[in-house]
C-alpha cells in the first residue's frame, strides 16, 4: 500500500502544482524551484519518500514522464517554418558546433584540475550547455525581436541535441563507435522511431476517441522508454523524433488531440521537476556544476543584455528553461550510470541557482 | 493495420524477454504495464466486429499473455498491480449509481415491478436450493465444509444469479438506437432490479459476514454511515467540479483512494457508499453529465488494467471443471428468468399483444449478461472467504465470461428482431 500512497501524493502535488502554475497564485518563489525543492525534500536525502529503488511502482511513472514530455516537445516542432529560412539552419548548426567546442574546452580545463572525468558525460554536459547559449539573438536583425525566428532556431538546436543524444547514448554501454553493438543500437533506434511513429500516425488518422488516444499515448510512452533502455538507445530522443514525425505528417488531424496534449503538459512538467529534485545526487555534483554554472551564467547574462538592447528592458522570460531539459536529464539518469547521474545533478543544481538569481533580478528590474 | 501493430508489440515484448538486459524489477514492471495497456486495447479494437463486450476481450487478452498460454507475465508484477481491484469496485458502483434516474424509475415502476420481484424470488430460490443440495457436486471446493458455510455460499451464488448490470444493456440499446415499449420495459426492469440488488448486496454481505455477537443495530449503523458518507462524497465531488474542474478522472481516482482508506476508520460499506454518491450526483446535482463522462473515462483505463489482470490471474485448471457447473447454473438462471417474465406478461397480454409477444420471445436475452456487479461480488468473496475465495471468484468470473460471450450479442439480435433497433451502418 505504501507505493499507492506515494502515487496518490504525487497526483495530489501534480494537481495542486498545476493549479498554482496556471492561476499564477504562487508569486513568492518560482514554482519550478518550489517543485524541485519538494523533490529534494521527498527524495532520499531528507524524507526518503520518493526512492526509486525501494518503490518499483515509481518506475512506470518516471518512464511515462520522460516519454510523454519528449513526445510533447516533438509534436510542437513544425518543419513548415524552418523551410522558409534555410540559411538559418546552417548558421545555427555552425553556432551550435562552435559553442559546443568552446564549452568542451572550458569543461576540459576546469575538470582536468579538479578530478578526472571520463569523456562521455563531459560531452553530454557540453551538449546541454551549448544548447542554451543565446545563439538565436545573434541572428535576429533590426531592433524588433523576431519571435518566430527565435523559436525556429531554438527548435533547430533542440533537433541537433536529440540527434547527438541518439549517437551518444549507445556509447555508454558499447564503449566504442566501432563496435557492432553500437551500430545495432543506432539501427534499433531508427526502427523504433519508424514503427512507433507509424502506430501513432495510424491513431491520429483513424480515431476521434480521446480515450483511445490517451491509452495508446500512455502505453507507448511507458513501453517505448523501457524498450529504449533495453536496446541501449536514448528514450527521450526517440520519443522526440516520433513526435516530430507526427507533427509534420499528420496535418490537421493533430488538432483533434491538441486540447488533451495541452492539458497534460503542466502536470507532466510538475512531475518532471519533482522527480528531477528527488533523483539529485550531491556527491561531487556541486564541484561538477561549477564550470556549468560559469558558462551558463555568462551565456544567460549575454542573452539578457541582448534582449534589453532590443526591447529596452530585462525579462526573465527569455531564459530558456524548459521541461525538455529535465526530460533529457531524467532519460540519462534512468540508465543507472553514476557519472551520468552526477552530471545530470550538476546541471539541475546549476539551473536552480541560475534560475533563482535571474528570477529575482528579472522581477526587480522589470 | 492494427493486427500488424499488435504483432509488432507482442514480438517486441517477446524479444525483450529473451535479451540479457540488466535485471531491474521497476523497468520490468514498466515494460509489462505499457505492453499490457496497448496490447489489450489493440486486441479489443481488432475484435470489435465480433460484438463481444470490451471487458471480455480484455480478459481474453489477459488469458493469452498469462501463465497458461504465452507466459509473458511475472507473478510478482501482477500481484503488485492488484491494488486496482478495489478501485474497480468503486468505479463500477459510481457508474451504477449514476445510471439510476429517479424520474424514469417513478414512471416505469408499476409496469415492471411484478416481473422484477418474481424474477428475483424465483432465481434466488432456485440457485440457493441448487447449491444447498447439490453444492458439493457443483462446487467441489466446498466439500466437507460446515453447513453454515455452505448456506453462505448458496446465498452468494443466489445473488450472483440475480445480478444483472444495466451497463451492457444500456450499451447495446445505445449502439442500436433502440426505441419502443419493449426496450423501455426492459430498461425499466434492469434499472429497478439494479436498485434492489444494489441495496441487497451490501446488506446481505454485512449480514452473512457479521459475527453473532454483533447486533443488528450495528449493521443499520453501517448502512446509515454509508448513506451519509456517500452523500458527503457527492457534495465534495460536486464542489470540485463546480469550483476547480481540473483533471476530473484523476480527482475521482484520488477520491476513490480516500474512500478505500477511510473505510477502516468509519466502517462504511464501500459499494453502498459509492452507489449513493453516484445516485446523489445523478438526481440531486447539476453536474451529473460531467461526472458521468469523467467516471466513464476513468473506468475505461481501470477496466483495461483490471480485466487484463483478471484474465492473467484466472485459474484455468479450475475453469476446466468449472465450465460445466457454470453452464448448469446459467441454464437454471435462464429458465427461471424466463418464468419470471412469462407469468406476469401472460396476465397482462391483452393490453399490448405485440409487446407481450416480444417480451415472451426475446426479453430473456436482456438478462443473460452478468458483468458489472457480479464482478464486484467476485472481488468481495476473494477477501471474504480466504480458504476458497480464489476458486469461488474464478467460478463467478467463469459465469461472467460465458455470459459476456453470448449475452450482448443475443440481446442485440433480439432488439433487431423486434424492429425497435437497427444495425450500425
Amino acid at each position: 500500500m505504501t507505493n499507492l500512497y506515494i502515487i496518490i501524493t504525487l497526483l495530489l502535488i501534480a494537481i495542486l502544482g498545476t493549479l498554482l502554475f496556471r492561476k499564477n497564485i504562487f508569486r513568492l518563489f518560482p514554482i519550478e524551484i518550489v517543485m524541485i525543492g519538494f523533490g529534494v525534500l521527498l527524495g532520499p536525502y531528507v524524507l526518503n519518500f520518493l526512492s526509486k529503488t525501494e518503490n518499483i511502482q515509481l518506475e512506470p511513472i518516471i518512464n511515462l514522464l520522460i516519454g510523454a514530455t519528449a513526445l510533447f516537445a516533438g509534436l510542437k516542432l513544425k518543419l513548415k517554418g524552418i523551410t522558409k529560412i534555410k540559411e538559418i539552419f546552417i548558421l545555427a548548426a555552425i553556432f551550435f558546433i562552435s559553442a559546443s567546442a568552446i564549452s568542451l574546452g572550458l569543461f576540459y580545463i576546469t575538470n582536468h584540475f579538479i578530478f578526472k572525468i571520463p569523456p562521455y558525460p563531459l560531452i553530454f554536459l557540453t551538449v546541454l550547455s551549448a544548447s542554451i547559449l543565446p545563439s538565436y539573438y545573434f541572428f535576429s536583425s533590426g531592433k524588433e525581436m523576431h519571435k518566430s525566428l527565435i523559436s525556429i532556431i531554438s527548435n533547430i538546436i533542440l533537433v541537433l541535441i536529440f540527434l547527438i543524444l541518439i549517437i551518444l547514448t549507445p556509447l555508454f554501454k558499447s564503449g566504442s563507435p566501432l563496435s557492432i553493438n553500437y551500430w545495432l543500437s543506432i539501427l534499433f533506434s531508427l526502427i523504433d522511431i519508424l514503427m512507433f511513429s507509424g502506430i501513432m500516425y495510424f491513431l491520429f488518422k483513424n480515431s476521434n476517441d480521446q480515450n483511445e488516444f490517451l491509452v495508446v499515448f500512455f502505453g507507448i510512452a511507458i513501453f517505448n522508454v523501457v524498450i529504449s533502455y533495453i536496446l541501449n538507445i536514448n528514450a527521450a530522443s526517440n520519443m522526440f523524433f516520433i513526435g516530430f514525425i507526427l507533427a509534420n505528417t499528420s496535418g490537421k488531424e493533430y488538432f483533434k488531440f491538441k486540447d488533451i496534449i495541452n492539458s497534460l503538459e503542466h502536470p507532466f512538467y510538475i512531475g518532471l521537476l519533482l522527480f528531477g529534485g528527488s533523483l539529485l545526487t550531491f556527491n561531487h555534483s556541486m564541484i561538477l556544476s561549477l564550470p556549468y554554472l560559469i558558462i551558463h551564467f555568462a551565456s544567460i547574462t549575454i542573452t539578457l543584455f541582448i534582449f534589453k538592447h532590443y526591447v529596452g528592458k530585462f525579462s526573465y522570460g527569455v531564459i530558456p528553461q524548459t521541461g525538455i531539459l529535465y526530460t533529457i536529464l531524467l532519460s540519462m539518469v534512468i540508465i543507472n550510470n553514476s557519472l551520468l547521474t552526477k552530471a545530470a545533478s550538476s546541471v539541475i543544481i546549476a539551473n536552480v541557482v541560475l534560475y533563482t538569481i535571474y528570477y529575482f533580478v528579472g522581477e526587480n528590474k522589470s | 493495420m492494427r493486427i500488424l501493430y499488435l504483432i509488432f508489440i507482442l514480438a517486441l515484448m517477446y524479444f525483450s524477454k529473451n535479451l540479457n538486459w540488466q535485471n531491474n524489477t521497476g523497468m520490468e514492471m514498466s515494460l509489462f504495464f505499457g505492453f499490457m495497456i496497448i496490447g489489450s486495447f489493440y486486441f479489443s479494437k481488432l475484435l470489435s466486429k465480433t460484438n463481444l463486450p470490451k471487458v471480455t476481450l480484455y480478459t481474453i487478452f489477459g488469458i493469452i499473455i498469462g501463465p497458461f498460454v504465452l507466459k509473458m507475465s511475472a507473478p510478482e508484477i501482477v500481484s503488485s498491480l492488484k491494488f486496482i481491484d478495489k478501485f474497480t469496485l468503486i468505479v463500477i458502483a459510481f457508474m451504477a449509481g449514476s445510471e439510476l434516474d429517479l424520474i424514469f424509475m417513478k414512471k416505469e415502476i408499476k409496469q415492471v415491478i411484478s416481473i422484477t420481484f418474481l424474477q428475483i424470488f424465483l432465481i434466488f430460490t432456485a440457485v440457493f436450493l441448487t447449491i444447498l443440495f447439490f453444492g458439493q457436486h457443483l462446487l467441489p471446493f466446498i466439500k466437507n465444509m460446515p453447513k453454515l458455510f455452505v448456506i453462505k455460499i448458496a446465498v452468494i451464488m443466489g445473488l450472483v444469479g440475480i445480478a444483472k448490470s444495466p451497463l451492457t444493456t444500456i450499451a447495446v440499446i445505445d449502439e442500436t438506437n433502440a426505441k419502443g415499449p419493449f426496450t423501455e420495459i426492459l430498461l425499466g426492469i434492469v434499472i429497478i432490479k439494479d436498485v434492489i440488488m444494489l441495496l441487497l448486496f451490501p446488506i446481505t454481505f454485512m449480514l452473512i459476514g457479521t459475527n453473532s455477537s454483533q447486533s443488528p443495530a450495528f449493521i443499520f449503523l453501517e448502512i446509515f454511515v454509508s448513506f451519509i458518507s456517500g452523500i458527503l462524497l457527492g457534495i465534495i465531488i460536486k464542489y470540485y467540479i463546480k469550483k476547480v474542474n481540473l483533471f476530473l478522472p484523476l480527482f475521482l481516482f484520488i477520491i476513490s483512494f480516500f474512500v478505500i482508506e477511510f473505510k477502516g476508520i468509519f466502517h462504511y460499506d464501500l459499494l453502498l457508499t459509492a452507489i449513493v454518491t453516484g445516485f446523489y450526483i445523478k438526481n440531486y446535482t447539476d453536474v451529473s453529465v460531467v461526472f458521468s463522462k469523467n467516471i466513464k473515462s476513468l473506468a475505461f483505463f481501470v477496466f483495461i488494467i483490471f480485466f487484463t489482470i483478471n484474465g492473467i490471474s484466472l485459474d484455468l485448471p479450475i475453469l476446466k471443471y468449472g465450465w460445466l457447473t457454470a453452464i448448469i447454473l446459467l441454464t437454471i438462471i435462464l429458465v427461471f428468468n424466463q418464468l419470471g417474465i412469462y407469468i406476469p406478461v401472460k396476465f397482462n397480454r391483452k393490453k399490448d399483444p405485440k409487446t407481450a409477444y416480444n417480451l415472451i420471445n426475446y426479453a430473456w436475452t436482456a438478462f443473460i449478461n452478468k458483468s458489472g456487479l457480479s464482478i464486484a461480488i467476485a472481488i468481495m468473496v476473494e477477501s471474504f472467504f480466504p480458504s476458497i475465495g480464489v476458486q469461488l471468484k474464478t467460478m463467478i468470473i467463469t459465469m461472467v465470461i460465458i455470459t459476456d460471450f453470448i449475452g450482448p450479442a443475443l440481446f442485440k439480435w433480439a432488439i433487431i428482431r423486434t424492429g425497435e433497433g437497427k444495425l450500425e451502418e
